[in-house]
């Protein structure tokens, strides 16, 4: 692929970059990302890889705009509210940069769907909020040996691992199981800094360029955590769980899971 | 004194940075060792601490130096240095990342571990007392040093097939053993002039071999010539594959000594026809006069050191003290204290001999009482050297990768004997121990009167330290004899043997008598006799104490052994990266061709023998693009794996299984394809070309064309950089660019990446600029 001279003036700040130029450049369009989830984490991570020029980026949301999500939600503005999530997602995305093809799936990931929406992206981002889809998203991703960016947010602490199936920990690796249904707060109830989801899903966007140019070190097997009060980051190493349910070589979870849902994301419908 | 070369100090720049690699985990174990071993860093058992192993010269050192060395070892060390019995110093317990601080802090005091280990020019010995021996026909010092300056300023020092040792005597008492070295010069004098018989091929390790004559005589002046012809028929036909048998000395017994001189004849004549070797002339540096007598003193110490430890130079009114170092072994207090007498006896210097002992030269015979006064404030065990106390041996098992037993742990146990029992006896000065914990020879087993090494046997199920007794070892130029073995002790019994042995020694010798033939004649015959009562090892039940080592509590093991780093060096890089992608590929084929094992193989097989070319790529692009341009580009490597960094950029997920079949069958014929070219490379590390192809283009022809004239910064070198990535390596673009900023910007940024900016020719308001691809 050529760049033409809009791509390459809109792209010039990090063609200049080394391990990046035109070739890393053209890889970056021809990525194809999927973002569950616009909200806290989608939002900031969807917009810094359409700014970059990931070429297509998937939005998974099946909610509306709300007023309570502009606190963080960056992707979504207040015209916007009412307005179904990955709709208003793809208005903004395209405002910012039309080289991207930004293709929406209006639904709630489901053991019956997820292979299906997955298996076109070569790199999925979780931006969900809840346990039982991000325990889907995961065991989906190991079984169509997809990268998975997990990233998680509560109050002013979140976390995010790089998972490359077989080839490092997954996230059942990390959590064999999902908590209890109300044994973890939810956004709703805990409350969430907004730039805390900003730093997290930025990061999240920053892992999935590295992913895509195969520079650097990914946070493979290593989970970084980051403590907004004290403004620090520290790296703890996780192994591969060799009895993994569902990344070992004797997997006993072979099928996908819907686990009850908890959190309550259907409520306001 | 040495004058540590410039170019060893610029190379020590790039040991930082191969450090900082390793440090910040870019650069793994197997390839570091090849860069820190020659530079005489090793490991210590376990592999996690590291000695350091600084050459001194001719043994020479300055108060000066010695100082400096005493404040590295007290602040990097574990404050104990090591004197080696070839006159280096060696520091212990340092940590990995203060070597780089350890040679740096030494350098300005021209000390430097460079060539301390590895496959290299070693320490160039020389008698300790050159210069100021009576003995001696001149002062082979100097030589020794000037030698050692020009051979260090040579890259190819340190890329041998294995390491060389060269050595200087300045008489035929033979104090450096000329033909126990590589290359040995003795000095002569012919027809009024200065000059060295030269013998080659001799060596001790473990297997000992005595050196043959090169040259009757040579004059000083052509001694440059005579070490460079012999260092160069080395590097060109040693065998660098085989690290057990590769020494000059292995080389003289596969091609016979005749094709050897020939070999040397050929390399001198082209030396002398093409180079212009001359040595730095190194002149003394003028003493004052002195005059006068040693003082008398009834202490009874001082009576004994102006006997055993006191000698007179040639030089009227002067002293040479020389001092024992038990095992070597000498605090960085001492180190420091001896420095410090510099203060108080304004123009000593000081020696390391072979014997892990320190003299101290250019003592006025009047001062030496009361030098002696400050060695006895700050010294314990310093009378006696060169006697029969001053047991030499090796560092042991306790540090030493190789070592099998504790060597020093046993030469202290039998010092206490021989102190007890045998000061002042008539064998005291005659007889002399070397020690060595493992059948090399690092405590000079091979020419020790008597002499024991360290070895293991296997009694009840269980392994024992034993020693092997050899007896009459000798270096004294044609009548160089080498230790003849005589039988095995259990380590426990060693210095029950030896004091027994040396009781009945001491009734078959005379005061006048040649001990040489005592240890020739009855040695043998008693030693064999006192040890039938001594080898038996009773069962572990029995007496446990045969299964522990001298030093130790528990039972004797050779955990922790492990193989020798002192061959360490490029071709162990080349394989370590060969054996990582064969092993890559080897996974790959039985799982699924992996993602990661196919890069790894094609990572490592593209990188291995970079390191020849002098290449570090930082990253797996860049060894790719290095491949391309050393080898490919090069005409070594053949035209059909220019893609292989577009190969490796592929290797992504999306491919199928029959696509990952593909790639795998691709880079098994790359790893073969170099596999190939690393057994072609011939000992000199040059490769053969392959037919000139259409990889030779016109040299002056860019490639491309681009106007960037009106373009403003940066997207003037986005443009170029992006048209750059799609031209092949060596290709030329020709940019023109605008005045000002562009012109000031562009050319500098190209440089950045690696590409090579040709010229820039101003054109009226533009610029020309010719920039060759990296």
């Amino acid at each position: 692929m050529n760049l033409n001279e809009q791509q390459i003036d809109r792209y010039s700040r990090q063609i200049i970059l080394p391990h990046v130029g035109g070739k890393g450049q053209d890889k970056i369009l021809n990525a194809k990302v999927l973002v569950v989830g616009t909200g806290g984490l989608g939002a900031p991570s969807a917009l810094y890889l359409a700014a970059a020029g990931i070429g297509t980026i998937g939005l998974v949301d099946c909610d509306k705009v709300e007023l309570n999500n502009l606190q963080r939600q960056i992707i979504h503005t207040t015209p916007d509210v009412g307005m179904l999530k990955t709709d208003s997602g793809k208005k903004r995305i395209a405002a910012l940069n039309p080289d991207v093809n930004v293709i929406t799936h209006n639904l709630r990931l489901t053991s019956k769907n997820i292979l299906e929406v997955i298996k076109d992206y070569d790199i999925v981002i979780d931006g969900t909020d809840n346990f039982p889809t991000r325990f889907l998203i995961n065991d989906a991703c190991v079984m169509s040996k997809k990268f998975l960016i997990h990233a998680g947010i509560f109050r002013f602490d979140g976390q995010i691992m790089t998972i490359a199936p077989k080839e490092g920990p997954c996230y059942r690796c990390l959590f064999p199981e999902p908590p209890p249904p109300g044994a973890v707060p939810s956004c709703q109830e805990g409350g969430i800094l907004g730039a805390v989801a900003g730093i997290l899903g930025v990061l999240q966007a920053n892992e999935a360029l590295k992913l895509v140019l195969g520079i650097g070190e990914p946070l493979i097997g290593k989970l970084l955590i980051f403590d907004a009060l004290s403004s620090s980051f520290r790296t703890v190493k996780v192994p591969r769980d060799k009895d993994c349910s569902v990344c070992s070589d004797h997997p006993t979870i072979t099928e996908l899971i819907d686990y009850e849902q908890f959190c309550s994301i259907d409520k306001n419908k | 004194m040495f004058k540590l070369p410039q170019e060893v100090k610029e190379d020590s720049k790039k040991y930082g940075v191969s450090l900082k690699e390793f440090l910040d985990g870019k650069v793994n174990d197997a390839r570091f060792k090849g860069v820190r071993v020659p530079w005489g860093i090793y490991s210590h058992r376990g592999g996690k601490i590291f000695m350091t192993r600084i050459r001194v010269p001719a043994g020479q050192i300055n108060a000066g130096s010695l100082k400096a060395l005493a404040g590295v070892c007290a602040k990097y060390s574990d404050k104990v240095a090591h004197i080696t019995t070839r006159q280096d110093i060696q520091l212990h317990n340092v940590k990995i990342e203060d070597t780089i601080k350890v040679i740096d802090e030494l350098s300005k005091d021209d000390l430097s571990p460079r060539g301390g280990g590895g496959n290299t020019i070693r320490n160039i010995l020389a008698c300790p007392y050159a210069g100021i021996c009576p003995d001696e026909v001149f002062d082979v010092g100097a030589h020794s040093v000037a030698l050692t300056e020009y051979l260090l300023r040579q890259d190819t020092s340190f890329t041998l097939p294995r390491k060389l040792k060269f050595s200087f005597s300045g008489c035929r008492k033979d104090c450096a053993g000329v033909l126990v070295n590589d290359l040995g010069f003795l000095a002569e004098i012919k027809d009024s002039k200065f000059g060295f018989r030269v013998f080659v091929g001799g060596g001790m390790g473990a297997h000992p071999k005595i050196g043959k004559l090169l040259e009757e005589f040579i004059p000083e002046q052509d001694l440059g010539y005579i070490a460079q012809a012999v260092k160069n028929v080395f590097y060109k036909n040693g065998d660098r594959r085989n690290k057990h048998r590769n020494r000059l000395r292995f080389l003289i017994e596969d091609i016979g000594m005749n094709k050897l001189v020939e070999l040397y004849k050929q390399e001198l004549a082209q030396l002398k026809e093409n180079e212009h070797i001359v040595l730095r002339k190194i002149t003394d540096v003028n003493k004052d006069e002195a005059k006068g007598g040693i003082p008398q003193n009834e202490d009874s110490d001082y009576k004994q050191f102006v006997k055993y430890n006191l000698f007179s130079q040639k030089q009227e009114g002067y002293s040479v003290v020389s001092l024992r170092i038990p095992r070597g072994n000498i605090t960085s207090d001492e180190l420091l204290a001896l420095a410090d007498l510099g203060n108080d006896f304004s123009q000593i210097e000081f020696r390391t001999n072979s014997n892990q002992g320190i003299s101290i030269c250019w003592v006025k015979n009047s001062d030496v009482y009361n030098l002696f006064l400050k060695l006895k404030d700050k010294f314990k065990n310093f009378l006696y050297s060169n006697s029969l106390l001053n047991v030499v041996a090796c560092k042991g098992a306790l540090t030493c990768n190789l070592g099998l037993c504790n060597s020093p742990a046993l030469a202290e146990a039998i010092e206490e004997m021989i102190e007890k029992d045998f000061i002042d006896k008539k064998l005291f000065k005659k007889l002399e121990i070397k020690l060595n914990g493992c059948p090399n020879a690092c405590g000079h087993h091979p020419i020790g009167k008597i002499a024991l090494h360290g070895m293991v046997k296997r009694v009840d199920n269980r392994p024992v330290p034993f020693y092997k007794l050899l007896l009459g070892g000798r270096k004294e130029v044609e009548k160089t004899h080498l230790a003849e073995e005589v039988g095995l002790i259990p380590a426990r019994n060693v210095v029950k043997f030896l004091s027994e042995f040396l009781k009945k020694a001491e009734e078959n010798i005379d005061e006048g008598s040649d001990i040489y033939e005592f240890i020739t004649q009855k040695a043998k015959t008693i030693a064999k006799e006192i040890l039938e009562n001594y080898s038996y090892v009773p069962a572990y039940s029995e007496n446990r104490d045969f299964y522990i080592d001298w030093g130790r509590d528990s039972d004797f093991s050779l955990a922790g052994l492990g193989t020798g780093e002192c061959g360490a060096g490029v071709l162990d890089m080349i394989e370590a990266d060969l054996s990582l992608a064969k092993i890559a590929l080897a996974q790959a084929e039985s799982k699924d061709y992996g993602l990661d094992n196919l890069k790894i193989a094609l990572f490592n097989s593209a990188r291995s023998l970079l390191v020849v070319k002098g290449a570090e790529p930082k990253s797996d692009v860049e060894a790719l693009k290095d491949f391309k341009e050393k080898f490919i580009n090069a005409s070594i490597a053949s035209d059909e794996y220019r893609d292989i960094d577009e190969i490796y950029q592929g290797l992504n997920d999306k491919l199928s299984l029959d696509e990952r079949r593909e790639k795998f069958a691709y880079i098994k014929k790359f790893f073969e394809h170099v596999s190939q070219i690393y057994k072609d490379m011939d000992s000199t590390f040059n490769f053969p070309k392959r037919a000139a192809s259409d990889t030779i283009q016109a040299q002056d022809a860019p490639s491309k064309i681009l106007d960037l004239k009106g373009t403003p910064c940066p997207i003037n070198y986005v443009k170029a950089k992006l048209v750059l990535e799609d031209l092949n390596s060596g290709d030329i673009l020709e940019v023109l660019l605008d005045e000002g900023a562009p012109i000031e910007n562009v050319p500098r940024s190209l440089r950045d990446d690696g590409h090579e900016v040709l010229s820039m020719d101003k054109q009226g308001e533009f610029y020309k600029v010719r920039v060759k691809k990296k």
